[in-house]
């Protein structure tokens, strides 16, 4: 990662990442309030920092699960999950962060590498947000 | 004069803006015991924060996270005028802060021969004018009856 990579990705988290932070958590409303949902708030902590793909694959693994009763708000809150994330993908490409001319796999792949530290601080930005929410700050 | 002075003179100028407001919340913080046992520790955490980050978000992250886990009407989450010391410190660090750095970018930006901030300078006013107002509440918080 180049310093300038970083110094855009800085801005990238305190300007468009925390406003989609915001905007998400205002869309789902806290998620954190019982055992179960601080679960979920650890498996996106944990799967955002190993990489957009995982956190991605994990998103859509529970966004398939069979959630029912007061649970049944996870399945649209996992599936716009991934919409934000082919979001960052969009996002990096737009920003000039993923070199031009490469074939198909090598695409996906530096976009995969670009995007992930966005989906990093997107998580933090999100968890937090959720937490204050439900904390009732 | 070259442009990181022309910056730095601007930053002090709306750093000394701010300490009225520091006061205020160093006071709200030690006066109402605001912080709890640990409180001193928290006031460090939030300093050390502002001092190692190159983002405005830590900060604002860090309060949530900590208000989010305070007691009912403690901590963080005393609450005076209506709002709770985590949610005023957020609003201000964004809003009160964020006018000032405005205010520095706008000066730079009127100096003869100096082009206008960029958005990196921007966000490196914004953190500077946190790390001056949080050093000052912390100052406050000290003066006002830390153990």
């Amino acid at each position: 990662m180049t310093a300038d990579f970083e110094t855009h990705v800085r801005l990238l988290s305190d300007g468009v990442l925390y406003d989609k932070a915001q905007a998400f958590a205002q869309q789902h409303g806290s998620f954190v309030e019982d055992e179960q949902g601080r679960k979920q708030a650890n498996g996106l902590l944990r799967y955002g920092r190993d990489g957009i793909d995982e956190l991605d694959k994990y998103a859509k693994k529970q966004a398939s699960r069979d959630w029912s009763g007061r649970k049944a708000h996870y399945r649209s809150l996992y599936q716009s999950l991934s919409n934000e994330l082919a979001e960052l993908r969009k996002l990096v490409v737009d920003e000039g962060l993923v070199p031009q001319n490469l074939v198909k796999k090598q695409l996906q792949a530096a976009t995969a590498e670009a995007a992930s530290p966005l989906a990093r601080e997107f998580i933090q930005h999100l968890v937090a947000e959720m937490l204050y929410r439900q904390g009732g700050g | 004069m070259n442009r990181e002075t022309v910056f730095a003179q601007q930053i002090a100028l709306q750093a000394d803006a701010l300490y009225e407001h520091s006061v205020y919340f160093g006071e709200w913080a030690a006066q109402h015991d605001a912080l709890g046992g640990d409180r001193r520790s928290q006031v460090k955490a939030l300093e050390r924060i502002a001092n190692s980050t190159l983002k405005v978000t830590d900060v604002l992250d860090y309060l949530k996270k900590q208000t989010a886990k305070a007691k009912q009407a403690q901590g963080w989450k005393s609450s005076q005028g209506g709002h709770t010391l985590g949610a005023a410190l957020i609003a201000f660090i964004c809003d009160g802060v964020g006018q000032r750095r405005d205010a520095v970018c706008a000066s730079v930006g009127a100096t003869p021969g100096q082009d206008p901030p960029t958005d990196l300078e921007r966000q490196q006013t914004h953190v500077a004018l946190i790390r001056e107002f949080v050093g000052q509440v912390a100052a406050q918080y000290e003066l006002g009856g830390a153990p």
